[in-house]
């Protein structure tokens, strides 16, 4: 029984870990592109409005 | 080997998806600012028609109060020089634009343009041509006036005249005959003009004043 549990393969942990750090990072990324998207559309405009071209 | 095999696919196919994801929220980030440009640009260019016609009403409070008459002013916004003839309003579709006399990109970037002939007001067909931007409210929306729908001219003396819509139609970027004169040399008209179709095609519609 011990013997078996010495042998516990660790790989697939890592590979879960590794995925969830990317799928948490794809969570972030959406995250931010809400927010930063809303921030600027509300409060941007004055602050871009001399780039602006018409 | 078939083992080895199947973790290489495994381990492509799941790279794939990362990739994949990760291009799809590059994209949304280049969706999400091109909207938010396109909507600042818009706003922008509602101000830039806006302050010209502050100025239109600026001149012409002048003119009646002088008596004078100058039948077209030049304002400058953003370091670019607009030359102002008076403005057009149509209730129907919510337009309140300047009529600006450039005929350049410009021009039609800000606002809508006096294609061709005689002066604002007086008798023959002027025409006045707008962009139809997706979100804008230049001359998108022309193609709902019917009938008897109004449009009203102000220029630069501060009169105003009401054209009531006659005929409208679709025609190809070849003819050009509804720029001509009125047979009536008496005959006060206004023709708005804009592209659709990717601007294969010209959308006009014609308006007299009774």
């Amino acid at each position: 029984m011990n013997d078996s549990m010495d042998l516990v393969d660790v790989s697939n942990e890592k590979e879960t870990k590794k995925k969830d750090r990317f799928m948490l990072g794809v969570y972030i990324s959406l995250i931010l592109l809400v927010a930063l998207g809303l921030l600027v559309y509300f409060f941007g405009y004055d602050l871009l409005k001399p780039i602006i071209k018409v | 080997m078939k083992k080895i095999l199947s973790i290489i696919d495994k381990v492509n196919k799941e790279k794939l998806f990362n990739v994949i994801i990760v291009l799809i929220i590059i994209a949304l980030y280049v969706f999400v600012g091109l909207f938010i440009y396109s909507n600042f640009r818009e706003r922008k260019r509602q101000e830039v028609a806006d302050g010209i016609i502050d100025k239109v009403d600026e001149q012409i409070e002048k003119n009646q109060n002088n008596n004078t008459q100058v039948s077209e002013i030049t304002t400058t916004y953003d370091g670019v020089s607009y030359t102002v003839l008076g403005k057009i309003r149509i209730n129907k579709i919510n337009i309140y634009q300047p009529i600006l006399k450039e005929n350049t990109k410009r021009a039609y970037d800000a606002s809508v343009v006096k294609i061709s002939g005689p002066e604002l007001n007086t008798s023959g067909n002027v025409a006045i041509g707008g962009h139809n931007f997706m979100r804008g409210n230049f001359f998108i929306k022309i193609n709902r006036l019917r009938e008897n729908d109004k449009v009203t001219i102000t220029d630069l003396s501060g009169k105003s005249v009401d054209y009531y819509v006659y005929e409208y139609g679709v025609t190809t970027i070849d003819d050009a005959s509804y720029l001509a004169q009125p047979e009536n040399g008496d005959d006060m008209i206004v023709t708005l003009v804009t592209c659709t179709k990717g601007g294969k095609e010209r959308y006009y519609v014609k308006a007299k004043a009774r």
